[in-house]
């Protein structure tokens, strides 16, 4: 009996070490789609080695262990096991942060247990609110605000005990909101909580799905109904509503806690409003946002109003699935997803273009989004930086497609991608901002860990959440000097696509102030100067990487690779405790400019005593603050880090600006503009491809990798001052018959739309191509459509003439 | 890698299975040392160069002392074993100490001149299982130092004695001499492997039900943020300390079970520690290949207890400062030497050491418990001023602090059940009566271990390994 067991016993373990090798075909590809659906990951790929050193990292294991266990095992089928065993047999009241109600209800507990909210913050975004509406520039854009109820407030007596206290706890958050929504004025608001709650004593029907965060199609209506009727109580008739087929919802949060629960069915409701043309729908075509393109809908009718003029209606989810049946209310409707919309109070430019703009925000995140959006912009005055390049990557979550000192662009490949900042030595005299520069191709959000650890041995970890809008970000966070003692961490929300420039660190506050600094002897010094006499020259040279040509009124530096270097010498003495350097420099492109100076104890150049600057395009105007006895010392300038074009129109040394700003005792010499201005040879190596593109910069040929049949390679913009009609010349190599496009805009922000194209054809080899493009053409980016064929395009011989632009 | 990961329970260890039992005999030993390194490698990286180092450096000096005992040349044999134990001593102190030495002399710099510019302390990576491979490689030299082994080991074999993945990276810690015989014969019967199974099946259940759950509950009560009031500051200490058990002796029946698969018979390390009746009790019980390492390498040389009272606490207590300091560099586990050390020279003079001389033997297991248990305190607290605060908070005169967290019922559960292995008597003791029961109940428990305990196990691991995306924000 005894060996008959312990053989079984053998029998079953090797059949337990064999299951999951056995059954690899069929739980490989349920797992791969369970982590790409239900866990929102990418699945990790195999490691690549470069060389035998890689079999000794861990890091190449770890990435095997990775691939390994996402693909073995039958994942849903175990962790499912599990989560239904705690959640119907241990009763668990909580699971992944979904709180179990009565009567079946599931609530997310996030919607009442922010805990990191504060009145004070909920009362300051409010405040934001309203002084951006005082500073509006065009008061007949009326503003609504419709803040979408928690499904916890509408429904609170099916809350578990714990759950009710919980809300009980933060009931001051709803409070704040309710509060100032009942203030008359402006904004105006859409007051949702009464009318869900006046639903609720009409029917019996269920206005939010107990397993899901969002209303039901009936809950829905009443919030159209809502909308519609504070605009005009015309616009809405009950019979306007019909009622559709049945339809089984599994609601998100039973997903969420990973449980599997008996689906619930409800009917749909639409609205379908008779008597109205729809004169337009613009929609881009996919791939879309998670949250819904951009979408602009135009109706006319004769017998049925319409609320009249542009609105532009920016909805969180809720308002998400009735685009088509909220449209039909409106003469133009713009519907976006809020996080398209420019935030970091850059809001005001779109807010002007509407005549009404409706905002729904969840009521979880109404604090958050208000501040993001009304917040006004923050001061730059950058002073030490953290590079691109010092940011430690997870190489199997990111795919990198440019990291330097410049930038990093980058792919995430699954959500919470965290990327690892450098730790910094900072002045303990002073608090900081640290300015994060990201452009996201889809708004999202990202968190910062800052750890600071106190004398005591303690740490405190301060988390901050920021949103990424669409496109430029600039966000900033407040630290001390001790929180940079330990890498701080940032989050990386989505999977997106991002391109990061350097951090700044901002100083604020400095303790120990010095005094205001003492009448200096002046002198100035401009390349011009080396033909007017008055001023001293200077004495300039280049490293390896510069060649420099003085031209009439600018100094040009041609960078030939990533460090240029000029020095300066032979600058005379200045005085007093600080010294201003003001440079006018133009650039040809986004890079980043290093001013290094010397003191005279330590010789040499260290990063500790250089200040950086980024570059835009075109003419920058930037100051730096030195110690004054770095004036006595030749400095470094390394204009960029990147080849390209950039000229020095000005240099001006100067003591520190007192308070009253007076200045009589500088000299400032700004030299004329140059007559013509060259267009950047490094225009290529800025384009951007989507994904089916790999691009590959050579010299002055750009090879793009076409992996599909929809290449598509983003340029920026040209230096043009002024539209004017514009030929585009290239030579570009196809390897197959096929068709290329190039897109145009003609506003800011425009869609590319076919009828701002214009097509050619290619044969197989090199072709030159040339391209009529109107008037604005040029002014924004452009899009080239090398092909419709997978394979190899050569790009080069880019040349651009126009009214105001001569060919390179 | 762990044992306790899916990685190497469906990967490496299947793979190692067959290549052992698929090669020739001759060629066994060898397919363990690769596998040892391939495993080694897996969690440490270049580290496992380390590892080669002592292993040589070990075998060599230890040939070389051998030889020169052979030649009747003592200086020589001293030089060899001088060099060994420099070297493994060396490689610990590198590894483990050095950092920390400096730190705490700068720190000391800086007190007398707080003015003085100090650079800052190079992180040095600790190699995995560096104390325990630097212990089995001293265990070697000082044996043949005294005349333990007088039979110098091929290479392969002594390399597989150091680096058997088994017992690598957690111990037991393995003598050469208890295992030599087995080194070079063993018996790889399907019994053994099938009892090995049943061993590494317990092990894993303890180590991924209870110990990875309740260490949920630890977490809160010593967290990094948390300040605890003394209901959580109590639970947490009840957790953790089940969790280092269940962690710690739920690895070593895995290494035992491991072990036996291939044929091998290590040493217990643990027996029922939370049935002793007194400290001296429970370190004849917890982790007895170290505490018995101490007592015939260090705590005997120095007189042991064969001399005067104030020797013997002396002895005591310099042999638990090291087993503190063996633990890891921090003054903590300086404390939770000299935490322990201390009791046993109470013990002594009170001359209450062993079971048969207690008249109350479960008052003294309460007792020898909460000794135990407080004691972890210094084990688990970052700083000893965070392990102050902890004890502040267990005397409830730190204020209210935090109350007890919101913790799942599976948790609760889990610290339930472990509870059990506190209360459960003394003689029982389930890892061994696993492989040798005959009773009628042992076949039931062992079917219901590999079934049952083995599925929950595998499901827990990839259950923690789940992430459910945060739910998104907008």
């Amino acid at each position: 009996m005894r060996n008959r067991t312990i053989f079984l016993c053998g029998i079953l373990f090797i059949a337990w070490l064999a299951f999951p090798a056995l059954t690899v075909p069929l739980t490989a590809p349920c797992n791969v789609e369970y982590i790409r659906n239900i866990e929102k990951h990418y699945p990790p790929t195999w490691p690549k080695l470069s060389s035998w050193r890689d079999l000794l990292h861990t890091g190449t294991y770890d990435q095997i262990t990775r691939v390994l266990q996402s693909r073995i095992l039958p994942r849903r089928l175990l962790i499912g096991a599990k989560k239904n065993l705690e959640f119907h047999l241990l009763r668990e009241p909580r699971l992944a942060g979904v709180d179990r109600g009565s009567d079946g209800w599931l609530f997310l507990r996030e919607t009442y247990d922010r805990s990191w909210e504060s009145p004070e913050r909920a009362r300051h975004a409010l405040d934001l609110c309203d002084a951006f509406l005082t500073r509006g520039t065009r008061p007949r854009t009326a503003l609504r605000l419709m803040i979408a109820p928690s499904k916890y407030t509408i429904y609170p007596e099916l809350m578990s005990k714990t759950s009710a206290a919980l809300a009980k706890r933060y009931a001051w958050y709803h409070r704040t909101l309710a509060s100032r929504w009942s203030r008359p004025g402006t904004p105006e608001q859409i007051e949702l909580w009464s009318a869900y709650r006046q639903a609720r004593t009409e029917t019996s029907d269920l206005l939010f799905f107990p397993k899901d965060t969002h209303h039901t199609p009936l809950g829905a209506m009443v919030m159209l109904r809502t909308l519609t009727k504070s605009l005009d109580p015309g616009l809405w008739r009950e019979e306007d509503v019909r009622t559709g087929e049945e339809f089984g919802w599994e609601g998100d949060l039973a997903g969420y806690a990973g449980v599997v629960l008996p689906q619930d069915r409800y009917r749909r409701r639409s609205i379908v409003r008779p008597g109205l043309t729809l004169l337009g729908h613009d929609r881009p075509a996919p791939p879309e946002d998670e949250w819904g393109p951009v979408e602009r809908f135009r109706f006319t009718s004769r017998d049925r109003p319409l609320w009249p003029g542009r609105t532009l209606i920016a909805h969180d989810s809720m308002l998400k699935e009735y685009r088509t049946d909220l449209a039909q209310f409106f003469a133009d409707v713009t519907f976006l997803h809020y996080k398209d919309l420019i935030g970091d109070g850059r809001f005001l430019s779109t807010f002007e273009t509407y005549d009404t703009v409706i905002l729904e925000i969840g009521e979880r995140y109404a604090v958050d989004i208000l501040e993001r959006l009304f917040q006004p912009l923050a001061p730059v005055r950058p002073a030490a930086r953290i590079s691109p390049a010092e940011l430690g990557l997870p190489s199997d979550r990111v795919r990198v497609l440019e990291q330097n000192e410049a930038r990093l662009v980058l792919e995430t490949l699954v959500p919470e991608v965290v990327l690892r900042l450098p730790a910094r030595d900072l002045d303990p005299r002073r608090s900081y901002l640290l300015e994060l520069n990201v452009h996201a191709a889809q708004g999202t959000w990202c968190r910062l860990y800052l750890h600071r650890f106190t004398p005591g041995g303690g740490s405190v970890l301060q988390v901050e959440d920021k949103v990424l809008w669409r496109g430029p970000n600039r966000a900033y966070f407040y630290l001390t000097h001790e929180t940079l003692g330990y890498p701080p961490e940032l989050v990386l929300s989505q999977p997106n696509r991002y391109q990061l420039g350097p951090f700044s660190l901002i100083p604020l506050e400095e303790v120990d102030r010095p005094a205001d600094p003492a009448p200096v002897r002046v002198w100035t010094t401009t390349w011009r100067s080396r033909v007017q006499a008055p001023a001293i020259p200077a004495e300039v040279c280049g490293n390896s990487e510069t060649e420099l040509h003085p031209a009439p009124g600018r100094l040009w530096i041609e960078s030939r690779g990533a460090d240029p270097q000029v020095f300066l010498s032979g600058l005379p003495a200045g005085a007093g405790s600080r010294l201003d350097v003001e440079l006018v420099l133009w650039s040809s492109r986004e890079t980043l400019l290093q001013l290094f100076y010397q003191s005279p104890d330590e010789p040499g150049y260290s990063e500790a005593r250089s200040l950086s600057r980024s570059l835009v395009p075109g003419e920058n105007r930037l100051t730096f603050r030195l110690p004054a006895t770095a004036a006595r010392r030749p400095m470094r300038l390394d204009p960029a880090c990147h080849p390209g074009w950039y000229g020095i129109t000005g240099l001006t040394f100067g003591p520190t600006r007192t308070h009253s700003g007076d200045r009589d005792d500088r000299v400032s010499l700004t030299l004329p503009a140059a007559a013509s201005r060259p267009v950047p040879s490094t225009w290529l190596a800025e384009a951007l491809g989507n994904s089916q593109v790999r691009l590959d910069l050579q010299g002055d040929r750009l090879q793009c990798l076409a992996l599909g049949d929809d290449p598509s390679l983003l340029l920026p913009s040209l230096e043009r001052s002024e539209p004017g009609p514009l030929r585009l010349k290239f030579r570009i190599e196809a390897p197959t018959e096929t068709l290329g496009q190039v897109f145009f805009q003609t506003a800011p922000g425009q869609v590319f739309r076919e009828n701002n194209s214009r097509r050619f054809s290619l044969h197989v080899g090199p072709n030159s191509v040339s391209v009529d493009l109107p008037s604005a053409a040029g002014l924004y980016p452009l899009r080239l459509d090398p092909g419709c064929h997978p394979g190899v395009y050569t790009v080069q011989e880019f040349a651009v003439s126009g009214a105001d632009t001569d060919a390179p | 890698m762990v044992f306790s990961s899916l990685i190497f329970i469906f990967c490496f260890l299947p793979l190692v299975l067959l290549g052992y039992f698929l090669a020739p005999r001759n060629l066994r030993n060898t397919v363990l040392l690769v596998s040892g390194l391939v495993f080694y490698l897996w969690g440490a990286g270049e580290v496992v160069l380390v590892l080669l180092v002592s292993i040589a450096g070990s075998w060599g000096c230890g040939a070389w002392a051998l030889r020169a005992a052979e030649r009747n040349r003592p200086v020589e044999k001293a030089w060899a074993i001088g060099l060994g134990a420099a070297l493994n001593l060396g490689i610990l102190f590198f590894y483990k100490y050095a950092a920390f030495l400096i730190s705490q002399f700068f720190a000391g710099l800086h007190w007398i001149v707080p003015s003085l510019a100090l650079p800052s302390v190079p992180e040095i990576l600790l190699p995995i299982g560096v104390s325990f491979f630097t212990f089995q490689s001293l265990s070697y030299i000082l044996d043949v130092a005294w005349g333990r082994v007088t039979v110098r080991p091929g290479p392969v074999e002594f390399a597989m004695y150091i680096a058997m993945f088994p017992q690598l990276v957690a111990g037991p810690i393995v003598r050469y001499g208890d295992i030599k015989d087995q080194l070079s014969d063993r018996p790889t019967t399907w019994e053994n492997f099938c009892l090995g199974a049943v061993r590494f099946s317990y092990g894993l259940a303890k180590k991924v039900l209870i110990a990875d759950t309740v260490a949920v509950i630890t977490d809160q009560a010593f967290g990094v943020t948390t300040t605890p009031g003394p209901a959580l500051a109590w639970l947490g200490l009840l957790s953790f300390t089940l969790q280092v058990y269940f962690d710690f002796s739920g690895y070593s029946d895995m290494a035992l079970g491991l072990g036996r698969m291939f044929g091998f018979r290590l040493p217990e390390n643990f027996n029922r520690p939370f049935a002793a009746v007194s400290v001296t009790d429970f370190w004849r019980r917890w982790h007895i290949t170290l505490s018995s390492w101490f007592r015939d390498y260090v705590y005997i040389p120095l007189g042991g207890s064969r001399t005067t009272s104030l020797r013997t606490y002396r002895n005591l207590l310099i042999v638990f400062l090291l087993v503190g300091f063996w633990h890891g560099a921090n003054w903590t586990f300086l404390c939770f030497g000299l935490y322990h050390g201390l009791w046993m020279v109470w013990e002594r003079i009170r001359h209450r050491r062993l079971p048969e001389d207690f008249q109350h033997p479960l008052a003294h297991r309460a007792l020898t418990f909460l000794v135990v248990m407080l004691g972890m305190v210094w084990f688990r607290a970052r700083t000893l001023p965070h392990a102050l605060g902890y004890f502040q908070a267990l005397a409830a005169a730190a204020g209210p602090g935090d109350g007890l967290p919101e913790i799942p019922r599976l948790n609760w559960l889990c610290l339930a059940v472990g509870s059990l292995a506190v209360f459960l008597p003394g003689r029982i003791c389930f890892g061994r009566w696993l492989e040798e029961a005959r009773s009628g109940w042992a076949a039931p428990a062992r079917l219901a271990l590999l079934t049952v305990g083995f599925g929950l196990s595998v499901m827990f691991l990839i259950s923690n390994d789940f992430k459910s995306f945060i739910y998104f924000q907008f």
